[in-house]
């Protein structure tokens, strides 16, 4: 026969598990699916992916993740995103400061480089200039490119930084060739570098 | 105290199942709660109509991070009723891409791999069966009755934009009754 205490006590530990657990579960989803979908990213100097992105067999936090962040992501197949939030130093991107994407000549059907403000928006400016991509951007003679990022006025392929306060480069591969076709390829790929020319 | 120890251990261990319960709940509704509002709050567009897309600017807030050379057409699409007929011209880098109410891109068609220009797809639920008599659409079974469409055209520079644009408006969607 269990006594009316130990009914007690059973109440109040489920009472406190499904509270505190529950407050814990829930607030803990960000922090993890970050950690997840960080976890499976591969990464090429500043830049970073996810091959599950837009993927039907995605881990749920890396959906989770992806909808937060990329609603609507397609399939890696289609088109690649990687992202960066860094410099090649690994100091973030902000926008008080003059940055040189130099990039190789991309190997894939049709490329663009953007830059969002913090909030994951194109930046507002005068020149109405959010990208460049590989249709419209000037080439170095030997087939590479050099974009500028800064607030101030650049010749050449200049992204005006405009008011944003942190800066997240996106570079998207659309019908991505073998080279960048799943993970190890990736890594070795020669891909854009972020380099810091100094800050305001 | 000692008697207490033991509670306590089972207590917290109760804790830990419950909160990675939660947890995982929580983590595999947030895309269909994501989606959800979406269609309901942020597109908030009559089901099975396109709605095209103006040229990315600093205004456009609907999506994060959206590509400024792509020009977007929008389609809430609920087959739950009937298959949908979707039509479309296609330019050099056309893409139609469908997304599941869980966010699932499960189904995409470039323009070349599109074997006809217009291309035809009809999307039906799951269930259904449809042999289109044109013998020219795709057939695509829907892993969830209510989604969306999204067909991406790349704006190659901006002298290309009136003729993406008009192509844009060329795009049809239909229940097929």
């Amino acid at each position: 026969m269990i006594d009316i205490k130990t009914i007690y006590k059973v109440l109040i530990a489920a009472v406190i598990a499904l509270v505190l657990g529950g407050i814990i579960g829930f607030f803990t989803v960000n922090p993890v699916a970050n950690l997840v979908t960080s976890g499976s990213n591969v990464t090429n100097g500043p830049w970073s992916t996810n091959f599950a992105y837009g993927s039907t067999g995605a881990n749920p936090y890396v959906k989770a993740w992806v909808a937060e962040n990329g609603l609507m992501a397609v399939s890696a197949s289609l088109s690649l995103y990687l992202d960066a939030y860094a410099d090649d130093n690994g100091q973030p991107l902000v926008a008080n400061c003059d940055y040189v994407i130099k990039g190789p000549a991309l190997k894939t059907g049709y490329w663009n480089i953007t830059v969002y403000n913090e909030n994951g928006f194109v930046i507002a400016n005068a020149q109405n200039r959010y990208s460049y991509s590989s249709t419209d951007i000037q080439f170095e003679p030997d087939g590479s490119f050099i974009i500028y990022l800064s607030k101030t006025l650049k010749q050449g392929n200049w992204l005006p930084t405009g008011n944003a306060k942190t800066l997240n480069v996106y570079l998207r591969l659309h019908d991505p060739g073998p080279d960048y076709s799943n993970a190890n390829a990736l890594k070795t790929a020669q891909l854009p570098q972020i380099i810091k020319e100094g800050c305001q | 105290m000692k008697k207490w120890i033991p509670w306590i251990g089972w207590t917290l261990l109760a804790v830990i199942v419950v909160a990675v319960v939660v947890n995982v709940v929580v983590a595999v509704s947030i895309p269909t709660t994501i989606m959800g509002v979406t269609i309901n709050k942020k597109f908030n567009f009559p089901s099975n109509q396109w709605v095209f897309q103006p040229p990315i600017t600093d205004n456009s807030t609907d999506v994060v991070r959206p590509a400024p050379d792509d020009i977007y057409s929008l389609l809430v699409y609920d087959v739950s009723q009937h298959p949908l007929r979707v039509t479309s011209a296609t330019s050099e880098y056309w893409t139609i891409s469908a997304f599941a109410m869980n966010t699932d891109n499960f189904f995409n068609l470039t323009s070349s791999q599109a074997k006809t220009n217009p291309v035809e797809v009809v999307f039906i639920s799951k269930g259904m069966t449809y042999q289109d008599p044109t013998g020219k659409a795709q057939v695509v079974t829907v892993p969830s009755d209510k989604g969306i469409l999204m067909i991406t055209m790349v704006l190659p520079n901006q002298a290309a934009l009136p003729g993406i644009l008009q192509a844009q408006k060329q795009t049809t969607a239909e229940l097929v009754k």
